[in-house]
């Protein structure tokens, strides 16, 4: 009986299926053969193979000793305190980042919204700012680095709180919610704009720097929170995803299969806000990866999120990496979401070139 | 039947006064901050005091003790008051066109990547000293304008290659402000805090020390960028539909779309490389305005130009006044003052605008 029928749509969607598949195993490899070259990647020329050798010397319990093998115990060190945890945070940051703006992407019905739409970054930004350049800390008694980071998670999960808040009970269309965002945005950096404009240089330079993101403050303690949440983020999503593609039928569609549209809007906003602020408060606000990767990745998978979300992340995954690859081979420390925006553009306006099938937005 | 075809006439009538008489409570409101704005300043003159000078400079009556209130009036407060209405013009009704051209909220001037442009032109200028045309104080402002050119042009040449649907014009757009933005972040890492500081201070719009001679070149291009644009608000309507039904009324979609990009591009470079990146304006006012009256082009184009030229002149007018012990720059009030009006018409909002 299902042999006899062959629905159109049926046999367009097991054609597709193959072409998915193929794109995901390719971005897959690739992620994995750049982390493990990752690996070797500083300032110092170290080969691959001492990089692993390090790793597996590590793994087996053998620490080199700086008095009698210096060369092999600074080897040790960069790998292990550095290198390791970098490749690790590209992966989980850019996995976040994509998915988030691959999510928002979807929920909003925007081609521009990204994992800051809503007023995350300027939010994150302001917490930062007062924290730089007025000492203000949310938690009294710290400062620096810490400091920054807290302030920034914090702030960064208040404009999810606000749209919770405003819209309670009421039917929220996308737009809406894009307009309350970009509201949010405005009042954190008018804010955080005064603040700036009156600073002094050094301080200023400092709020500029942090605004670009970076992974070169990743270490050890760093990895645990940043997995727990891209294992949320990426689980999370990947449950939701189907009726994150019934809500892409519009509000009425979706109700009437079922779904209520605003609970999934609502859900998947606090999964990104929260996804977003723990990535924010490790790095800095990361610009781009997350408006781009799914754009990119849409062009090889189209618009199903079953498929979209795993290798938005995968797709995040390897643009991060590469930036983070070439920011440490090139001297000087430069952010990270310069290199990415200086590759991913010209990589982007090329994709958008190709396209002629009318498949995306 | 006529009875009905009268109600509807007359409630189509009394629909088009509102809307008629809120554009000209706008302008009233408009001119009335004009003289405003030039009594304020740290030599405070009265409102009749101003007045008189300014009707005895037209008519010429300036006696020489009258001289050095003439010059802060004439020279500097006359034009600022100009410049923030034509940049307030600018601003909002290119804000208005590319919403409903790329039908996207988020849509605002700078979303062609104009402001990367020039803020990469600025950067150049001041962080490398590679000034376009030589030395010399013009050297940011031109620099600024031929940046901001560099992804119109880039545009208008890959237009006929893709499809130039709203979203992959708008992504077009924002790959290329990306990588400026890139270009502009590479400069200021590498720079030091004192330049990175001028930047910035660039970035955040600046309508202080202005005179007369940027007025000639902003006026002429936004008449006639007002020219252009005002007599397509029909088409503009009809865009609102889908493409094919916008086609078969006999709008031809695609280039209009690159037309009001490119002459959108040009109107908002001349503000940039004046005044730099003056923000919410160009986003919110035509929000506002589509919030109160409705989402009709015809309306919807004058109004915001007209609450636009108030809204920012009322804002300098603010930014000059407060006194807090720090500089506070336009775009600054901008926000502060219309992200909460924003906010609360989207909370009562009842209507789906878009």
């Amino acid at each position: 009986m299902s042999r006899r029928y062959h629905s159109p749509h049926r046999s367009e969607y097991h054609h597709k299926l193959p072409m998915q598949i193929v794109v995901v195993t390719v971005l897959l490899i690739i992620t994995v053969a750049l982390s493990i070259y990752s690996l070797s990647v500083s300032n110092f020329h170290i080969t691959l193979q001492e990089a692993l050798d390090a790793i597996i010397n590590r793994i087996n319990g053998h620490i080199p000793d700086r008095q009698t093998d210096y060369i092999a115990w600074m080897i040790d060190y960069i790998v292990i305190n550095d290198n390791v945890p970098r490749t690790i945070a590209a992966v989980l940051v850019g996995t976040v980042l994509a998915i988030c703006g691959a999510v928002m992407q979807t929920l909003t019905r925007n081609p521009l919204a990204e994992p800051y739409t809503i007023g995350i970054s300027s939010a994150a930004m302001f917490g930062v700012t007062i924290s730089i350049a007025l000492g203000i800390s949310i938690i009294p008694g710290l400062s620096g680095d810490l400091a920054n980071g807290i302030n920034a998670f914090v702030f960064a999960m208040v404009p999810a709180l606000v749209i919770v808040l405003i819209t309670t009970g009421k039917k929220l269309s996308p737009n809406m919610m894009v307009l309350v965002g970009i509201g949010m945005m405005y009042v954190f950096s008018s804010i955080t704009t005064l603040i700036k404009f009156n600073a002094n240089e050094e301080k200023l330079q400092e709020i500029y720097i942090w605004g670009l993101g970076t992974l070169s403050k990743v270490t050890w303690d760093s990895i645990l929170p940043l997995m727990l949440t891209a294992i949320v983020v990426f689980v999370g999503f990947i449950l939701l995803s189907r009726k994150i593609n019934v809500l892409m039928s519009g509000d009425n569609v979706c109700q009437s299969l079922g779904v209520n549209p605003t609970k999934v809007r609502m859900l998947s906003f606090a999964v990104v806000s929260f996804g977003v602020a723990v990535v924010v408060c490790f790095t800095g606000t990361i610009g781009f990866v997350g408006l781009v990767a799914p754009h990119i990745t849409r062009l090889f998978t189209g618009n199903n999120n079953r498929i979209l979300i795993p290798a938005s992340a995968l797709c995040g995954a390897m643009m991060i990496l590469i930036s983070d690859i070439i920011v440490r081979m090139l001297p000087g420390g430069l952010p990270v979401g310069v290199i990415t925006a200086m590759i991913g553009s010209p990589m982007f306006l090329y994709f958008l070139f190709k396209q002629r099938k009318n498949q995306n937005f | 039947m006529s009875s009905t075809n009268e109600q509807i006439k007359e409630e189509y009538s009394h629909y088009r006064y509102l809307k008629v008489l809120f554009i000209i409570g706008c302008i009233l409101l408009g001119i009335l901050f004009f003289f405003i704005s030039l009594c304020v300043g740290t030599r405070s003159l009265s409102v009749a005091e101003v007045f008189s000078l300014f009707i005895d400079h037209i008519l010429g009556n300036i006696t020489p003790e009258m001289e050095y209130d003439d010059h802060i009036v004439w020279d500097f407060r006359v034009p600022r008051g100009l410049f923030d209405v034509i940049a307030g013009v600018s601003l909002s009704i290119g804000g208005a066109v590319m919403q409903s051209v790329m039908k996207n909220p988020l849509a605002d001037p700078y979303t062609t990547g104009v402001s990367s442009g020039a803020l990469f032109g600025v950067a150049v200028a001041m962080i490398l000293g590679f000034n376009v045309t030589g030395s010399g104080s013009f050297g940011s402002v031109f620099n600024a304008i031929l940046f901001s050119m560099l992804p119109i042009a880039m545009i208008v040449v890959m237009a006929p290659f893709f499809r130039k649907s709203p979203a992959t014009l708008i992504l077009a757009g924002v790959a290329v402000s990306y990588l400026l933005n890139s270009f502009t972040s590479l400069l200021m890492v590498s720079t030091d805090a004192g330049s990175l500081a001028s930047v910035y201070s660039w970035m955040v719009g600046n309508f202080a020390d202005k005179t007369w001679d940027i007025i000639p070149l902003s006026l002429t291009i936004t008449v006639v960028g007002l020219a252009i644009l005002l007599p397509l608000a029909n088409k503009l309507n009809i865009m609102a539909l889908d493409d094919k039904s916008a086609k078969s009324l006999g709008v031809n979609v695609e280039s209009l779309r690159v037309l009001c990009l490119v002459i959108l591009g040009i109107m908002t470079a001349v503000i940039i490389s004046y005044v730099g990146i003056v923000a919410f304006v160009g986003l919110v006012v035509p929000h506002i305005i589509r919030l109160i009256l409705g989402a009709d082009n015809k309306y919807l184009l004058p109004a915001s130009a007209a609450f636009g030229a108030t809204f920012l002149l009322g804002c300098d007018i603010l930014s000059r006044s407060l006194d807090i012990g720090a500089s506070i720059p336009v775009g600054v009030v901008t926000s502060a003052i219309g992200a909460p009006i924003f906010m609360y018409l989207i909370i009562r909002q009842r209507r789906s605008m878009w």
